[in-house]
């Protein structure tokens, strides 16, 4: 039997192509209930906020691909700036189920999914920015287990 | 505004998303996300580099069968080039990120080839385009330009588990009976193929008829049912010889359904006997032969653990066939299969966690699987006749025969995700039936 020989190659990293520093540009708008349209809601009201925050999973879940058997639950820290812009690197905190692998795909996918959905920034309130400026994130795809 | 409040509620709700009480919060914001989507990943695929001359046509064939490989399994989708900002012109040319989340490429795969003389050498990286950063080290591949489709079922193979975390199934084999001619006049032989059907060799003649093969753990040798004695037996080849070596049997005994034990040294099968078809195990060295059922119902099919302390297999025991585990060193079996209708051809999964199987019920046959003690059973296809699962060696994918009705019906290889979505045929020469998936090549 023919064997083929692997060699892993050890080279730098590559050098990211000039990015614009504001963020990459995507084609993906944030999915947001009442998407394009003013809100009825009054924007200061607190009840608003609160709303507005109670929909942010909603925004990233449309861009969390998951496996159709996927069993890893994964929590991960994210910072947002002002702006609803994802500030930092994207931190494991914990992962649950799985092989070592399974869990390094499924924080790959989450990581990917609030990167992936944030466009130009998330809308989320400026008034309680205290409040979501740290978020941990947990991606939990138990009810769409299909195994 | 109560309205546009109820029906934000209500969109929430539906969505099933929990978010934490807007009560004062010590650390960061908790929030959970329960429902995403279920989507092939989109990936782009610049066409691999031609790094010397002449070896363009290769290292497009190269590029074509790694996104076909990809493809395939329903997990990934290709960004057509035709959609591409950037064009990637060298191994070597850093990556414009900005381009590629502009087309919603999640994973970016970029390569290169080199052919001199009949040695081959792919090079290929791996991008998550959205973090900004490669997955895994660059890896490069040395081989024969005759062996170029193995090379690219490699660099899948690596894309695939990356991207899933699991162990990737392109670089592997299939043994099946490749099958030609009317119904009542059908012609067999064994014949061995990659995954997806290419490199069809034919390793017996079709002068006896030929049942049933299995693959040994390592892949090297199949076991198989032969009539050409004009009763069953059971044959060893040796894959690359193809030297035949026949299982010891007494005048008048039947035996069929094989299937190798994890070390691939000793061999389980059925052996009819008087009437009477029990299950039982062979050291392929000694010879020695063990008894591990006595009943007199039909034993058959068996099928081990992967950890190859027990072993699954069908019995009529109860009056309808059914599915029984028991030790692998024999013992009383436990019933697991309790659904409507007839269950048969129980093959364990790779992974430990499954066992897939035969259904017949209410005139249609199924392949399903369901818990190794016979909970969460999925039937995952239908049709008029489907049979003899096999498994991928990472436990993902299930091939199995799909036979058409009728006096012109033929038998085929289909293969399902066990999630049973993704149904495809497998592309024979021929019709075929019965295969046998091996492990991942070295």
């Amino acid at each position: 039997m023919r064997r083929v020989a692997a060699i892993w190659l050890a080279l730098a990293p590559l050098p990211v192509w000039a990015e614009d520093p504001r963020g990459p540009a995507s084609d993906i708008a944030p999915v947001w209930f009442g998407t394009g349209q003013e809100s009825p809601l009054d924007k200061g009201s607190d009840e608003a906020a609160e709303l507005e925050l109670a929909a942010f999973p909603s925004a990233v879940a449309a861009c969390w691909n998951v496996r159709p058997d996927d069993e890893v639950r994964v929590t991960v820290l994210v910072s947002f700036t002002e702006d609803g812009r994802v500030d930092d690197q994207i931190r494991l905190l914990s992962a649950d189920g799985g092989t070592e692998a399974d869990r390094d795909a499924a924080f790959d996918a989450a990581r990917r999914a609030i990167l992936a959905c944030q466009g130009e920034g998330y809308p989320l309130p400026p008034a309680l920015y205290d409040r979501w400026r740290e978020m941990a994130l947990t991606f939990d795809p138990s009810r769409m287990q299909t195994r | 505004m109560l309205k546009y409040c109820l029906a934000l509620m209500m969109a929430l709700a539906l969505a099933g998303l929990a978010a934490a009480p807007a009560t004062a919060q010590s650390g960061p914001l908790r929030l959970t996300i329960t429902e995403g989507v279920i989507e092939p990943l989109p990936f782009a695929l610049p066409t691999f580099e031609a790094e010397t001359a002449g070896s363009e046509q290769m290292a497009a064939q190269i590029s074509a069968l790694v996104a076909q490989n990809l493809t395939g399994t329903g997990l990934f989708r290709q960004i057509s080039p035709d959609a591409f900002i950037s064009q990637v012109t060298s191994f070597a040319q850093p990556v414009a990120y900005t381009d590629w989340r502009a087309i919603n490429a999640q994973a970016l795969i970029t390569g290169a080839v080199t052919v001199n003389g009949d040695q081959l050498v792919v090079k290929f990286r791996l991008y998550d385009v959205f973090s900004g950063q490669e997955m895994g080290a660059g890896q490069q591949l040395v081989g024969t330009a005759q062996g170029w489709r193995r090379m690219a079922h490699k660099v899948a193979d690596q894309v695939y588990s990356r991207i899933t975390g699991e162990a990737g199934y392109f670089d592997s084999r299939v043994v099946y009976v490749a099958e030609t001619g009317p119904k009542d006049d059908r012609r067999k032989r064994l014949a061995i193929m990659d995954y997806d059907g290419a490199n069809v060799q034919y390793l017996t003649d079709s002068g006896a008829i030929v049942l049933a093969p299995r693959f040994s753990p390592r892949g090297d040798r199949v076991l198989y049912t032969s009539y050409e004695t004009g009763f069953p037996r059971i044959n060893v080849l040796d894959v690359a010889t193809i030297g035949r070596q026949q299982i010891t049997t007494q005048a008048g005994e039947m035996a069929f359904s094989p299937r190798f034990a994890r070390d691939g040294a000793q061999v389980i099968y059925s052996l009819a006997n008087g009437g009477n078809t029990d299950i039982w195990r062979t050291d392929l060295a000694t010879g020695q032969h063990q008894r591990l059922t006595n009943a007199p119902s039909i034993e058959t099919a068996p099928s081990f653990s992967p950890d190859g302390s027990q072993i699954v297999f069908e019995s009529d025991r109860s009056g309808t066939q059914q599915l029984y585990v028991m030790s692998a060193t024999g013992g009383e079996p436990r019933r697991i299969s309790f659904g409507e209708g007839r269950y048969g051809s129980p093959v364990w999964s790779p992974r430990g966690d499954l066992i897939a199987f035969t259904k017949q019920n209410a005139g249609r046959f199924h392949i399903g699987v369901m818990r190794t003690d016979g909970s969460e059973e999925r039937l995952l296809t239908a049709s008029f006749l489907d049979e003899g699962p096999t498994w991928s060696p990472n436990g993902r994918v299930i091939m199995f025969t799909r036979e058409t009705q009728g006096a012109q019906g033929a038998a085929a290889l289909y293969s399902v995700d066990v999630s049973g979505r993704n149904l495809r045929r497998v592309a024979t020469p021929d019709g075929g039936s019965d295969p046998s998936w091996g492990p991942l090549q070295p």
